[in-house]
Formats: C-alpha cells, structure tokens, sequence
C-alpha cells in the first residue's frame, strides 16, 4: 500500500489544466459549479492524484486510465487491479492505493463543537479523548493535545468506514480504539491522517 | 422548513451562492464532507428539537431526505 499527500497551493495553472481536461464531463461540470477556487483544486488535484498514483501502482500512462463507479457509487478504475481512495482538507489532498481495498482520511485541525464528539464517540474513544480530563474547551484551540485526539478518532472512523464500505453508519457503534494494525494514524503539520488498510502505509510525496 | 435548513447548511459550507433545493444532494451538490455532514446533523438536532440516531446519518443523501426525517417527527 502506498499513499501521497499533496498541497495545492503548489498546483500551477498549466497542471490545473491540464489535470482538468482529463476529468469526466460530470467531474468537470461539478468543478465548474464550485464558487471557491480551493474548492475547484482540491478536486482537480484529487483527479490528478488518483491517475499518478494508479498509473505508478498499475504501470499506464496516467491519460489511459478511465474511472466509472460501482453501484453503491464507490469510484473504481476499469479493468484495473487497484483500489484507491482520496480525501482532502484544508489545503492538502492525499490519496492511498493498493491491491486490496483501502480507506484514508485527512482532517485539518480546528475547533469543533463539542456536541460532535458525544454524538460520534464509543465510551473508548470518549475516555481516550478526555483522559480523565473533564474541562475542555473544544471550540478553542487551546486544548490541542484533545482535539488532535478526537481528530485521530474522526479520521480512524472515517477510513475505516471508506475501507469497509459501510460509510458512516452507525458511528458510535464502531470503536476505532480496538483497531489497532489496521488503522495507521498519522500526525502532521496542523492535520492529521488516517489509512485503514491490512498493509503498513509507505509515503511518497 | 427548507429555508431553516439552507441556514444551517451555509454555515457548514460557507457558501450563500449556491441554491439549495429539495433535490440538492449533501456531499455532491454542496459540497459537503462527511465532518459536515455530521456537523449539520448535530445543528439540526438543536434547531428543530428532534433526535437524529448515527445510524440514519447514512440515508441523508439530499436535502429533502433529512426534510423529509424531520417532518415524520
């Protein structure tokens, strides 16, 4: 399994369109309906992401690569033997590939409202958030350490779901703290990122 | 009904330029992550009073779905 991270502040205008011209009618159309510009690259990169890192995974040039989506809406690359997966935030995108099914989240550090981290958390996660530590302000950002936590939950839980392909039902249900070996959490310059795989996570950049 | 929602949706979204219908799918239409969508779920819950288990986050495809949950109440 390898995954990619990458910020697109660094995507340059030629790379934008070249990268968007590659894009399906419906991807292209959804781009231009986007009204922020970093709305716009995030998705480009995305598309230009997924095609290198199939293209390196598979060995084909990355314009023959063709995408469609499963029933359940799940984007896969035809007649490949790959699976990939993408997520952004803030201004990085990263995407994870592999010859088994993959799930990868990035989530940018920020304050949060701390109804969220009841309606999403298991006891386990809870106690691993707090760690006994009941006055926590979570919409400042003062209690990093605590938010980084909950993030390193969220993303857990959200790789986890994109792996398995069950999404994010029943949140509370699945405890991200019993699932050490398949989820890797990374932290990383005001982010953080999780990969669901049964492979350790090598980076390229 | 739908205007209360768009609201809550902007502030997820950040963008008041994008028309929200009834038919407005969550994730493609608006643009929202799965963060946000669980944010919004949680506004909702206090905006209009009503219980939103995690399980039915899943079936919240469009605007009018989550609509449609909250009207059945």
């Amino acid at each position: 399994m390898k995954w990619y991270k990458y910020d697109i502040r660094n995507l340059t205008s030629a790379e934008y369109t070249k990268w968007y011209a590659l894009m399906s009618k419906d991807k292209r159309a959804r781009v231009d309906c986007f009204r922020f510009a970093d709305d716009k690259k995030r998705t480009v990169v995305g598309e230009m992401f997924a095609r290198k890192a199939i293209s390196d995974w598979c060995d084909v040039p990355t314009e023959s690569i063709i995408f469609s989506k499963t029933e359940t809406g799940k984007p896969y690359a035809k007649g490949l033997p790959v699976e990939f997966n993408i997520s952004h935030s803030g201004d990085m995108v990263v995407c994870a590939v592999d010859d088994q099914p993959v799930g990868i989240d990035i989530e940018q550090i920020r304050p949060i409202d701390v109804k969220m981290i009841d309606y999403i958390c298991c006891p386990d996660e809870l106690k691993y958030i707090f760690q006994g530590n009941k006055d926590i302000d979570f919409t400042s950002s003062f209690h990093l350490e605590e938010l980084l936590r909950f993030f390193e939950v969220w993303t857990a839980k959200e790789a986890y779901g994109k792996w398995s392909g069950v999404g994010i039902k029943n949140l509370r249900a699945e405890n991200t703290r019993k699932m050490t070996g398949v989820i890797s959490v990374i932290r990383e310059c005001g982010y953080v990122i999780s990969i669901c795989s049964m492979k350790p996570p090598k980076t390229h950049s | 009904m739908l205007e209360r929602l768009a609201r809550l949706v902007y502030n997820q979204t950040g963008d008041e330029n994008v028309e929200i219908t009834r038919d407005s799918v969550l994730l493609a239409d608006l643009g929202m992550s799965s963060f946000d969508l669980v944010n919004l779920v949680c506004e909702v819950e206090d905006e209009f009073d009503v219980e939103i288990p995690d399980r039915i986050i899943g079936t919240f495809k469009t605007v009018g779905d989550v609509i449609d949950y909250i009207e059945a109440r």
